[in-house]
């Protein structure tokens, strides 16, 4: 079935196109939901939630861009409403957390598994987290993460520095990734 | 958003490993999407289906099995007996199989009729109800009764005597008990005194009986005469039943409208000069270049219904109709629209333009035709099947319909753009309609469902467009009515 053809099954609210639909991205989309989310139940909570309200908006779309796009924005943007209204968002996020940090140095392949990192990206505090995703890996923008999370741009950007340098920290010691060799060396010099 | 985060090499192997992840949601994610998504589609189709279940049981129990009604069947007792059954209008019967009362026969040795007792006399025993029953002594409702049949007595009176709800009795013989002919006789003059007033049963003695023996052919047609007395007297004396034939029915139909398009017959062209490109015509059925679907409407109305004949009733009435349909299109820039009208002149070319395209455009949008339309239905209903209860029905309309509004889109007669131009409708209209139904008496009020159809007879739009539109509907027509008095 082509997106086109689902699409306009979808508009005339057939279940057969619904269900093509969201065999088609609901993969991708739990796994956006579960770097967002809590644990695997939250995340299909929320899964569910956001393809309710695809479907129930899928008139909306315009055919401007990419409907999985279109679909991703949605979903997001009902994992971060899920957890404002949970309030898991508020919890404090301190920099010396990250600090206590317990990353159990175990042998991994060498060959870095997506979802090695997903798993390191959870294991970060949910506000480093929530940034991260949505600075990093969906593209949204200082300002746009200010106006969505109701914070300070100027908060976000330093949410994001700790984040990225907290995760980084976190997948070398896990030997996911290698140190940047300027920084082996550097660290070699103090020793 | 759109900023240069690949930059990082950091941010792009997070983006890239975390893209690659995936997971798949348990069944229960989707079940419940799909309950959420189509659960009131589901409580409709239920709740219709237990509906039309029930009616069907009912209609089924009432049809196929025998009438339970508490009446029917029932043979109506001396106690039974209205007390003042004199100036009772109904007609009274009574059998002698529903009865347990055996009375003996007390009054044999009464004096003669002239000397009338009191209810309280000795000798008198009035039966329940002010009624006193006299039958022979030893005799029995199953001696009266051969094989358990059932031998109804009328009561009743002789319009000639002075005492006329006062029967004769028959007197009882010796030798009762083996002349079948005297049983017979002793059943059929049982005495009877209605309403116990202060009437006597004619007493009587061992002498009379003899003389009422040899004169049981007087006695016999004394009977005749009173015979069904009740009856003919309560006929003259009912007030007639005045028939009551108009009712008032209202009604809602949740519908689904849908239309059939017909277009010009355009026949394909060949050009007079070849390898000459001809104008874009579309040949064939129109219905196969538009994409349109059906949308939910309802209607709803009041009418009169008046019974000419006991399966035939006459109806008019007042209609309120929503319908719609669905239209799939695409957005485009402006563009000019050609909408050409067959006129006494010939074909008159009217330029417009349109932002809505049907084969394509920048995105596709989803129209909605309305349309709001006030009918007066007349029609027949018919009787099928059915008592005064439970009943099928099968009616017919036709429908004088204005149009309330005319903004809807039309589709350009060359097809490929939607417009609206209000002139192009026409205001009045005809729909004829079709529907069966099941209605059931309840109380005071009659209720009915079944399927209904719609067809527009006319064209949505105007003789001169060549493109024509046929709206239709389908649904269930729910109605309550009742008798006016």
């Amino acid at each position: 079935m082509t997106e086109e053809a689902i699409l306009q099954g979808c508009l005339k609210n057939q279940a057969a196109a619904q269900k093509e639909l969201y065999n088609r991205y609901s993969p991708k989309m739990l796994a956006v939901c579960y770097r967002f989310a809590h644990n695997r139940e939250d995340a299909e909570d929320m899964l569910q939630e956001g393809f309710i309200k695809v479907f129930s908006q899928i008139h909306t779309f315009q055919n401007k861009g990419a409907f999985e796009g279109w679909i991703r924005r949605i979903i997001v943007h009902t994992c971060i409403n899920n957890l404002k209204k949970n309030k898991r968002f508020n919890e404090s996020v301190d920099i010396l957390h990250a600090s206590t940090l317990q990353v159990r140095e175990e042998s991994v392949p060498s060959i870095v598994q997506a979802k090695q990192i997903v798993d390191c990206i959870r294991i970060l505090p949910i506000g480093y987290r929530t940034v991260l995703n949505l600075y990093a890996i969906e593209g949204y923008s200082h300002k746009e993460i200010s106006d969505m999370l109701d914070i300070e741009e100027s908060t976000s950007r330093s949410q994001y520095t700790r984040a990225k340098q907290m995760l980084e920290d976190i997948l070398i010691r896990k030997n996911i990734i290698q140190k940047p060799k300027e920084k082996i060396e550097w660290l070699a010099a103090i020793r | 958003m759109e900023r240069n985060f690949y930059t990082d090499e950091f941010e792009e192997l997070i983006r890239k490993k975390t893209g690659q992840y995936k997971m798949y949601p348990s069944d229960r994610v989707w079940k419940e999407i799909y309950i959420s998504l189509h659960a009131k589609r589901r409580r409709f189709v239920v709740g219709m289906t237990v509906l039309i279940g029930g009616f069907l049981i009912l209609a089924g129990r009432e049809l196929l099995l025998p009438s339970k009604h508490p009446d029917a069947g029932r043979k109506i007792t001396i106690s039974d007996l209205p007390k003042n059954a004199e100036s009772s209008d109904l007609p009274l019967s009574f059998s002698f199989a529903g009865s347990k009362k055996t009375v003996g026969f007390q009054q044999l040795n009464h004096p003669p009729a002239d000397n009338r007792q009191d209810d309280t006399e000795p000798g008198y025993q009035p039966d329940v109800e002010g009624f006193a029953t006299l039958t022979a002594p030893q005799f029995n409702q199953d001696a009266l009764t051969p094989a358990g049949a059932s031998t109804e007595v009328a009561a009743t009176t002789d319009t000639h005597t002075s005492d006329p709800l006062t029967a004769t009795g028959q007197p009882p013989s010796n030798n009762l008990r083996s002349d079948n002919s005297s049983i017979e006789n002793l059943a059929s003059a049982t005495i009877i005194n209605i309403a116990g007033q202060s009437r006597q049963p004619q007493a009587l003695s061992r002498a009379d009986l003899d003389k009422i023996q040899k004169a049981e052919t007087d006695a016999e047609r004394e009977n005749r005469h009173q015979i069904n007395w009740l009856q003919d007297y309560a006929v003259q004396h009912l007030a007639p039943v005045r028939q009551h034939r108009m009712n008032l029915q209202i009604y809602f139909s949740p519908t689904v409208n849908y239309r059939k398009l017909a277009g010009p017959d355009y026949a394909p062209i060949k050009p007079a000069i070849p390898n000459v490109p001809l104008a874009l015509i579309h040949f064939g059925n129109i219905n196969n270049y538009v994409d349109h679907s059906p949308a939910p409407g309802y209607e709803f109305g009041g009418s009169m219904v008046y019974r000419i004949t006991r399966n035939i009733s006459f109806k008019a009435g007042l209609q309120f109709s929503y319908s719609q349909y669905y239209i799939g299109a695409y957005a485009s820039n402006r563009q000019p629209a050609a909408l050409t009208l067959s006129s006494y002149y010939g074909y008159i070319t009217d330029s417009l333009t349109s932002t809505i395209g049907n084969f394509g455009g920048k995105y596709r949008v989803d129209l909605q035709n309305k349309y709001y339309e006030l009918s007066a239905p007349i029609g027949l209903e018919l009787r099928v099947i059915g008592n005064g209860r439970l009943q099928l029905n099968i009616a017919g309309t036709l429908q004088p319909t204005y149009l309330l509004n005319t903004n809807s889109y039309l589709l350009t007669n060359d097809y490929t753009k939607y417009i609206k131009e209000p002139s192009l409708f026409r205001r009045w209209n005809l729909n004829g309609g079709l529907e069966a139904f099941l209605s059931y008496q309840a109380g005071g009020l009659r209720w009915q469902i079944g399927p209904q159809f719609r067809y527009q007879l006319y064209s949505t739009y105007k003789d001169q467009y060549p493109v024509k539109e046929y709206l239709m509907e389908y649904g269930i027509k729910i109605a309550v009515s009742r008798l006016l008095k």
